[in-house]
């Protein structure tokens, strides 16, 4: 959705279309056609060299899907996605297997994305190993410079996971995505299982990290002041499509869809005052996407011009919104 | 009404669990006070020891539970029969549960639980429960109640679930409520939605309230006063107000710069170092020296105290406001 000229996108996503078959009950066994859910609906986006791009939305969103499409983890239904100027929408399996390389995934749960009976330095080195990064007789070398990289004291080489706090661990999540040197990381909700202390060492570590070796990132998350914090721009996803993106200050300072404007003034505040205003949307989510924009039987703007589906509003040359209202 | 004016009393509760590697203090001397219609906000992360606080008061902990006192309404729980105490569960005290989803029973429609539930508490016929339960749902926000009570809990979503939990919890017109990270597992407008409706349930019945939670944002909108909790101890307690203007325990001041306020990017965070503590090998002395930027060689040696007899208390022996009265006056 964004246009600059001067810089090649290292990441372009292009109409990506992600869509789920549904097994529905006993319905399965009587043959006929499956109904598909569609998770992601026609999402594009640019992430430049050396860019953050956050991706916010709640549950059911497709924040994660998109993710996971970026890493391979799941294939477009349409749509296409390059990394560096190269198509990997539909890789061949020895392709795929070249490929992770250049694109590492670091999950919400350390815990469950970390084999329990490796230690630190055995999860570090098989990855090394594996994809070859360094000879053989490196490998311990490696490990260590990877754990100092991430902030994991040498004593922890030996432990297991499950002898780990969970911010150690989602920093061996990192040292893992970061052993074959990629130049993107896509983040899962990297700190929503951790507590706030935790949380903002490993914010602080993303920062540091993102300057010194320049990785481009995907922050997928649904707390705002978390993507906030780390990111360039801001995507705002709602039931699968973008709503609105922008520069951080634009999504946060001068908001325009009115799906963001509502998850901004829902958000708690940090100002001492008992509550007494009215909820910000009064519906919950309601199933089935129907014609016309996907927010409008929450959004208290919505008018008839809603059920026609919105068209891409530009508002700046990096700030786009998809509302009828958007100006 | 008691004497002393307060509905909920807690004075030097420990909680302590035998595990493998030893016995675990879980609570280590919790004391505190709720007046009637009050909220207190109890924060604290993981392993803090919140949620089992909740349960003690309930007399639900699982693990070995001792107390000077803990009265509600001026009566010692300790001393209540069985059945008054089971009474005292649901009409006097209430709990909400942080995962609607693994506290309302799958198999059930959601108007049986309800209508079970209303009959713990009231000597009616099924019928008349239903109109009941349908009428908790009204006030809990459910759009056309009475033929969603044959819904089983899979065709709600997860925020719909709590309010059937707060329902629940409503069943009994309990004057206390206990919430345990209500909104955690939901969604932003969704938390946005049950703290509206727990706050406007509060405002209607004046029953008092402790929120539970990881996140100050929740606290500073609902609570009147806060205690802070770090491995199994209170560590301060203030009105919300001087809480979060001037917090006074280190740990406090900590939690606050670790957080993304609305200022966001241009503020850097300033995370507290290390690991939160391990309750099988608890430092002698403050839990939170090995963490603390303020820490000093007394500190080590014993562990200190809030004082819950007054309005506002801090477990340290070098609290931040006292510096900052010493600055001040040099």
């Amino acid at each position: 959705m964004t246009e600059r000229a001067s810089k090649q996108p290292l990441i372009a996503v292009s109409h990506l279309t992600v869509e789920f078959a549904v097994r529905s009950g006993f319905g399965g066994f009587r043959g006929g056609a499956r109904p598909a859910f569609r998770a992601v609906d026609d999402v594009s986006f640019f992430i430049y060299p050396g860019e953050t791009l956050g991706l916010v939305g709640e549950s059911g969103s497709g924040k994660t899907t998109v993710g996971r499409a970026l890493v391979s983890l799941i294939r477009p239904t349409t749509g296409h996605i390059t990394v560096a100027g190269k198509d990997i929408s539909n890789l061949t399996r020895d392709d795929r297997q070249a490929l992770p390389r250049a694109v590492q995934m670091v999950f919400q749960d350390p815990y469950g994305s970390l084999n329990p009976r490796f230690s630190v330095e055995r999860t570090l080195a098989e990855v090394l190993s594996f994809h070859k990064i360094v000879p053989q007789v490196e490998i311990t070398a490696e490990v260590r410079r990877l754990m100092e990289t991430v902030g994991l004291p040498a004593s922890l080489a030996a432990s297991q996971p499950r002898q780990l706090s969970g911010g150690q661990r989602q920093r061996v999540g990192l040292a893992r995505a970061l052993a074959v040197r990629p130049s993107v990381l896509v983040l899962d909700e990297p700190v929503a299982a951790l507590d706030v202390s935790i949380q903002a060492q490993v914010l602080n570590l993303l920062r540091e990290l993102r300057a010194t070796l320049g990785l481009t990132m995907l922050f997928i998350a649904h707390e705002l002041g978390v993507v906030r914090y780390v990111s360039d721009r801001v995507a705002v996803m709602y039931r699968g499509a973008i709503m609105e993106i922008g520069t951080s200050s634009e999504i946060f300072s001068t908001p325009q869809h009115p799906y963001t404007k509502s998850l901004l003034a829902a958000m708690p505040r940090l100002v001492p005052e008992k509550r007494s205003r009215p909820p910000v949307l009064s519906t919950e989510v309601e199933s089935g996407i129907g014609q016309g924009c996907r927010f409008r039987a929450r959004c208290p703007l919505a008018a008839p011009i809603c059920a026609t589906e919105p068209a891409v509003v530009k508002l700046s040359s990096t700030h786009f919104a998809s509302c009828h209202f958007a100006a | 009404m008691s004497g002393s004016g307060y509905l909920l009393e807690v004075e030097d509760l420990t909680v302590s669990f035998a595990t493998r590697n030893g016995t675990v203090l879980a609570n280590d001397g919790v004391s505190l006070n709720l007046r009637p219609g009050e909220t207190l906000g109890i924060v604290g992360e993981s392993g803090s020891g919140k949620s089992v606080l909740c349960r003690a008061i309930l007399g639900l902990a699982k693990g070995k539970v001792t107390a000077r006192r803990i009265a509600f309404d001026g009566r010692n729980i300790d001393e209540m029969q069985p059945a008054e105490r089971r009474r005292l569960r649901g009409s006097g005290i209430a709990m909400v549960f942080q995962s609607p989803m693994s506290s309302i029973d799958p198999v059930w429609t959601i108007g049986d639980q309800l209508v079970e539930t209303v009959r713990h508490h009231k000597a009616i016929s099924r019928r008349e429960a239903r109109v009941e339960a349908a009428a908790l749902l009204d006030r809990v926000g459910i759009a056309s109640s009475a033929r969603r009570l044959d819904d089983y809990p899979h065709q709600w979503s997860g925020g719909m679930l709590q309010r059937a939990m707060i329902a629940l919890a409503l069943a009994g017109n309990p004057r206390l409520i206990l919430a345990d990270e209500p909104t955690t597992a939901l969604d932003v407008t969704i938390q946005d939605q049950i703290l509206a409706l727990l706050m406007s349930l509060q405002r209607e019945s004046g029953m008092a309230m402790i929120m539970v939670s990881h996140d100050l944002g929740v606290i500073a909108e609902t609570a009147d006063r806060v205690a802070v909790m770090y491995a199994g101890r209170i560590v301060e307690t203030a009105d919300v107000r001087d809480l979060f203007q001037e917090p006074q325990h280190p740990y406090t001041a900590g939690l606050f710069a670790s957080i993304v306020a609305g200022s966001g990017q241009d503020k850097m965070l300033m995370p507290i170092p290390g690991q939160p503590p391990d309750l099988h090998s608890l430092p002698a002395g403050c839990a939170f020296a090995p963490r603390c930027p303020r820490v000093r060689d007394n500190c080590h040696r014993t562990v200190p105290r809030v004082d819950t007899t007054v309005a506002r208390g801090n477990a340290c022996l070098f609290p931040l406001s006292e510096a900052l009265a010493v600055e001040q006056r040099q």
